[in-house]
Order: C-alpha cells, then sequence, then structure tokens
C-alpha cells in the first residue's frame, strides 16, 4: 500500500504508524467478527450456511477469485489508452488528405 | 385535469414550462433567475405532485385511440418524487453552471422522466421515451469535446433504436389488442404470433434503456463523457425509467432472472480494472441495476418492493458518489485512478461525503443500502434459486470491492499524487450533504422508504442475523483487498482503454465494412479495367483489319464476291427447306 516509499509523504494516512493502527483495528474487528459467528445463533436458510463464518468466507474467497480473473481478463480486453481516439485520428487524416488531394486536382 | 393539484397541471408540466422560459432569459438578472429556477422548480413541482391522488387524469383521443396522459399508483408516484428529488440535487449541485444549453437539458430531461412514469398508454410512453433520449444528449453534448460529441453521437442513435422498437412493438399491440392501455405483458418463447412480436419489441426497447448485457455500453460510452454536473441527471433518470416500465409491465418474467444475475456480475470485474472513476461508477451502475432486475424478475411482491427501493436508494447513493467523483473532476480536470490520490487532504469534505456513498451502496448497516438489498437476495432465496443467491451475494461483495473501496481509496487515498485543489464548491457540498443525509435517514430509519413502495412490506432488516453476516462479509472483503494489496496482486490503475461491448460497433462493424468497401471498389476497379481491356482489344482487332492492306480493306474480287453471294443463297435455301 502506501507505505512502500522510503520517505512517506506528509499527511495523517501516510503515515506508517497510523496505517499500522488503522490494519491493527481493521484485523481486530475482523476477528471480533469471526468470534461473533460463533457466539450468535444465526438464522440458517440453506444448508451451506452452516459453514462456521460462512459469509466472512464467502466475502474473502470471492473477492479474491475477482481480482485474479479481473487481471486474466485485463490481459485479453486491455488496450492503449487511444485506442479507439487513434481510429478517429486516423479517419481524420485520411479526410485532410483527401481533402488536399482534391485541392491539388 | 386533477382538480386537487393547485396548477391543474400534468405533473411533469412545470419543467418544460421551466426549460422554455429559461430559452428566453437574458443577461445577467436573466442568469441569476435560471438559477433560481433549476432549484425551485423541483421542489413547487414537488409540493403540486403531493396533491395527486391515484386515479387515471388526462384522457385524450389520438387518431380515434383512447389515451392516458397521467395514470397515478404509488409505483409511478415513487417514481416521480425520486425523479423530483433527483432534479432538486442536481440543479443545487450545478448551480455555479451558467451554461444556458445544460439548465434547459435538465429540466427538460426531468420533465420527460416524470412524463413516462405517469404514461398511462404506449403512445404516450413513445413520445416521453423519445423526449429521455432528445433531452439528456445535450447533457454529453455540452462537455463540447471531440469525443463527447462522437459519444454522444452514437448515445444517440441507442437511445432512439430503443424509441423506435418501442413504437414498432406499440403500434402491433395496439392492433392486436385494441387497447393502448400500458398492461401487464407476457413473453412467450415457444410460439410464434404478432402479439408475442409486439411483446418482445417493448422488451427489447426497455433492455436497451435498461442496460441488458451486450445492449449496455451506451452507458459506460457516454455518462463518463458527460459534463460533470450533467452525469448526476443521467445517472438518476433513464436507467430508472425502463426499471419503472419493466415493473409495470414484466413483473414475474424469469428470463429477467437470469438477465438480472448476469448484469449484476459481468461489470464489476472490469470496475476492478477499471481506470476512469466515472467509468467505474457506471459500470456499478449496471450492477446495481442488476440487482433491480433480478428483483423484477423474481415478481413477488416483496422482491418488486425489493427492486423499487433499489431503485429508489441507488439514485441517493449513486447519486452522491458521482457527485463526489464529479467533484474531483470540476477541480482535478480528470477522474483517472492512476493520476489521483491523497486528495483526502485538499477536499477533506468531498472524502467523508464521498466515504458515506461508499458505505450506503456497499450496504453497511444504518446506511442506506442495507435496508433495500437485502429484500431481493432474501426474495431469491425463497424462490428456490440457491445460484442465483450465491451469485447476488458474490456481486454485493464485488459492489463493495470496486465502488465501496476502490473509489474513495485511489481518489482521495493510495499513493499522494501531490494535487493541490481547491475543495468542492459550497452548492456541489451542499447537494452531497443532502444526498449523505438521505442515505442514512433512510438507512436508519427504513420505515419512511418502506411506506412509499407500491405493496404493503413487512420485514425489517434490522436483526442480529442479517447486521453480522453482512459485516462479516463487508469486512473479509476489505481483508481481501489489504492483503491483495500488500501481496502487489491488485491490478494496478492504468492508462487504458477496456474492450467491451462497444468493441462491436466502434471496431468489427467499422473494419468489415471498410473492408467491404474495399472489395468492392476493388472488384470495381478490376472490372472497370477488363472492360477498358476487352473494349482496347476490340478496338485494336477492328484496327488490325481495316487498316489498308487488311483483309477487311482489300478490293475483293468479282468471283470472291459471287462465290460468298452464293454461300449465302444456298444456305437461306437449305434452311428454307427445314
Amino acid at each position: 500500500m502506501s507505505d512502500n516509499h522510503t520517505s512517506s509523504p506528509e499527511g495523517f494516512f501516510y503515515q506508517p504508524k497510523t496505517i499500522k493502527w488503522i490494519l491493527r483495528v481493521f484485523y481486530g474487528l475482523c476477528v471480533i467478527l469471526v468470534a461473533l459467528d460463533f457466539i450468535i445463533h444465526r438464522h440458517i436458510a440453506t444448508p451451506i450456511e452452516k459453514i462456521p463464518t460462512f459469509y466472512g468466507l464467502f466475502g474473502f474467497i470471492s473477492c479474491v477469485i475477482l481480482v485474479l480473473i479481473a487481471n486474466q481478463i485485463r490481459k485479453w480486453v486491455m488496450r492503449d489508452e487511444h485506442y479507439y481516439a487513434a481510429e478517429s485520428e486516423q479517419i481524420k487524416n485520411e479526410i485532410i488528405k483527401r481533402k488536399a488531394g482534391n485541392t491539388n486536382e | 385535469m386533477n382538480e386537487l393539484s393547485y396548477t391543474g397541471l400534468p405533473p411533469f408540466a412545470l419543467f418544460f414550462i421551466g426549460a422554455i422560459l429559461l430559452l428566453f432569459l437574458r443577461g445577467r438578472l436573466g442568469q441569476t433567475i435560471a438559477s433560481v429556477v433549476t432549484v425551485a422548480l423541483p421542489v413547487l413541482s414537488f409540493i403540486d405532485l403531493l396533491q395527486w391522488s391515484h386515479g387515471s387524469y388526462g384522457a385524450y383521443q389520438l387518431l380515434s385511440l383512447d389515451l392516458t396522459l397521467v395514470y397515478v399508483d404509488k409505483l409511478s408516484l415513487l417514481f416521480a418524487y425520486l425523479f423530483h428529488l433527483a432534479a432538486f440535487m442536481g440543479g443545487i449541485y450545478a448551480l455555479h453552471v451558467k451554461d444556458r444549453v445544460q439548465q434547459v437539458a435538465a429540466l427538460a430531461y426531468a420533465g420527460s422522466a416524470i412524463g413516462a412514469v405517469f404514461a398511462g398508454d404506449w403512445i404516450t410512453l413513445f413520445v416521453f421515451w423519445e423526449l429521455l433520449a432528445l433531452t439528456s444528449v445535450f447533457l454529453v453534448l455540452a462537455r463540447r469535446t471531440e469525443a463527447s460529441y462522437r459519444s454522444s453521437m452514437r448515445y444517440l442513435i441507442t437511445q432512439v433504436l430503443s424509441g423506435v422498437l418501442l413504437f414498432s412493438g406499440a403500434l402491433l399491440m395496439i392492433q392486436q389488442t385494441g387497447s393502448a392501455d400500458i398492461t401487464n405483458l407476457v413473453l412467450d418463447f415457444s410460439s410464434f404470433s404478432l402479439s408475442n412480436l409486439a411483446v418482445w419489441l417493448i422488451f427489447l426497447a426497455y433492455g436497451i434503456k435498461c442496460g441488458f448485457p451486450l445492449m449496455h455500453n451506451w452507458i459506460i460510452d457516454a455518462y463518463p463523457q458527460a459534463t460533470s454536473t450533467g452525469t448526476i441527471f443521467l445517472i438518476a433518470l433513464t436507467t430508472k425509467v425502463a426499471v419503472y416500465a419493466l415493473a409495470r409491465s414484466f413483473a414475474g418474467t424469469d428470463i429477467l432472472i437470469t438477465i438480472g444475475l448476469v448484469m449484476a456480475c459481468f461489470p464489476i470485474f472490469y470496475a476492478v480494472i477499471e481506470n476512469d472513476l466515472r467509468r467505474v461508477l457506471s459500470y456499478s451502475m449496471i450492477n446495481q441495476i442488476g440487482f433491480m432486475v433480478c428483483g423484477i424478475g423474481i415478481g413477488t411482491e416483496m422482491a418488486v418492493n425489493g427492486a423499487v427501493a433499489t431503485a429508489f436508494n441507488h439514485v441517493i447513493y449513486k447519486g452522491l458518489l458521482m457527485m463526489a467523483v464529479g467533484a474531483v473532476l470540476y477541480r482535478v480536470g480528470h477522474v483517472n485512478g492512476s493520476h489521483l490520490g491523497g486528495l483526502y487532504k485538499s477536499m477533506p469534505k468531498t472524502t467523508v461525503l464521498c466515504i458515506v456513498g461508499a458505505a450506503s451502496i456497499s450496504a453497511f448497516p444504518l446506511f442506506s443500502g442495507f435496508v433495500s438489498k437485502s429484500i431481493i437476495m432474501l426474495e431469491m432465496l425463497n424462490a428456490g434459486h440457491k445460484i442465483g443467491w450465491l451469485l447476488l451475494l458474490f456481486a454485493a461483495a464485488g459492489v463493495f470491492h470496486h465502488a465501496g473501496i476502490k473509489i474513495p481509496f485511489f481518489a482521495f487515498f493510495a499513493h499522494d499524487s501531490g494535487l493541490k485543489v481547491k475543495e468542492a464548491p459550497i452548492n456541489m457540498l451542499i447537494a452531497m450533504g443532502i444526498a449523505a443525509v438521505l442515505c442514512i435517514y433512510i438507512g436508519s430509519y427504513p420505515q419512511f422508504l418502506y411506506s412509499l413502495l407500491p405493496f404493503p412490506i413487512d420485514y425489517s432488516p434490522y436483526d442480529m442475523t442479517h447486521v453480522v453476516t453482512q459485516l462479516q462479509i463487508l469486512f473479509f472483503s476489505a481483508l481481501a483487498f489489504v492483503w491483495l494489496n500488500l501481496k502487489g496482486l491488485y491490478p494496478p490503475e492504468l492508462l487504458s482503454t477496456n474492450l467491451d461491448s462497444d468493441w462491436f460497433y466502434r471496431k468489427l462493424f467499422p473494419s468489415v465494412w471498410q473492408r467491404a468497401i474495399k472489395a468492392a471498389s476493388n472488384i470495381s476497379y478490376y472490372l472497370k479495367f477488363a472492360g477498358t481491356n476487352i473494349t482496347k482489344n476490340m478496338i485494336k482487332t477492328a484496327e488490325k483489319y481495316s487498316h489498308p492492306d487488311a483483309p477487311l480493306a482489300r478490293s475483293w474480287g468479282i468471283n470472291t464476291m459471287l462465290l460468298s453471294l452464293l454461300s449465302v443463297m444456298i444456305v437461306v435455301l437449305i434452311f428454307n427447306y427445314l
């Protein structure tokens, strides 16, 4: 994340200390949510929900899969920023050429 | 019309009157009045709208057809309230804009949307359907760049195509049934008849406006090209009119569940790799409409309630997110994630408001998404679609990933871009503030929204299971984001174009067309070449045989002439005897 830089930029959220604490609190909340799963009684509508912390696992795994697939899709669909603009540029040039040709005639 | 309303005018009329008035205002005073009108008019029209009660009003005849200008029930009223709200927020957000084209277009556009949801018959609906296209295109054109011009033309073609399909379907429907009233329609896959064709045409027309898969690209193409203020109106109106129309006529159509699931799932992959943040939000919009389409497809009263509630909340929280990104666009001049970051230092208020929008779209407890999205998911499960439910759960996690985390993170945090800009203008902050307050209000007090829904509802989103499971999904999706980022697996923001279905009509068809033209011109060239060659050769041959010493030019002797004459006569004689 943003603490990769050797000299971190100014600003509260860029201090390595702040980031460390934010992540700690965040991990702590994740642990609490897992613990809650065992403490409270969840209503269950489908058998798959019986898996402990099903929702947490599902959220984590689906997001990882989402990003991994998206990375693969990127290889297929990513083109240059001006991919479509280049086309119109080409057409424009052709028109200019044609016009220039006409005036020469 | 309706003796109960103060003005006695149809609910959309004030917007059109305002738009026409704005056309004639001139000078500095005129500009001030125009700005006041864009904000005050939705309020006045809303007060007038509150006087309307359920029923049909404004019956008129056209070519011996009975038409209904205004049909009021809970469903149409809810959408009309929503569009008034959107016009009001958009008006405040755009208060600093002095561009009269945009002001007029926005008012007329909102009026068209309101007219469309109140239309009681196919013909009236068609008129407003086309007006939606014609008025909204100016919000894209008003950006006044080459790219936005091209994009707006593609947008217009798609929208008008949808209108033409609707009109053909409507005419066929009227011819078959004899009535122009908008009714519930049933898609039939097995038989081919004219009335079934009419239903399919109308379904396709709705599908284009709604952004069904492969027909969705106009959203991705045009919305990010519109002006920073114009997009706020665009995201609120056109697609929601389509959702309304689907809910009115196609509730319970099974295929909508499949279509909705595809819409909810495929855009999130694109949203993850897209760099232009307004385009990310456009993909996210298709994903959200996917949820609504699923709800309409399930078709139970509760599911339609869920779809409509999601539409209502969506306009507010997606509007809020788009406004925050629009403020960045206004201040920075672009919204490329690759070149943003660290803006929380210069735009702290916008940052906080954006996070409220992000929390709402991700359905955090106490924010508006939480009270509407779960209704659709619950109904999906109740209807026995377990795979569908899992896919929606996946889509919900994906929403948080790309709209909830990616937008605020890459715009306002991430790597420090060093950009030093001013905070968003005060009017933008007020508009975002109103949206944020509504997000939290509806999220914390859902009964307000539930009482507006078309069907009675008995649902309480706040129970322990729902809160904990939802928080688990969200926190662990965020954990995945953190982990992927720390591992360096998260796709970096890159300046790029991602191919989507528009590749077919922007690249493939033009290139096939160009090749066809080239081939045709080649063929015509060869034909011409061959033609000239043949003629040339004929002339050459004729020349060869007709110069002074050639056989044709030689003077013939009498014997030869008599011989040839004789031969001809013999041939004639033989033919005579045959």
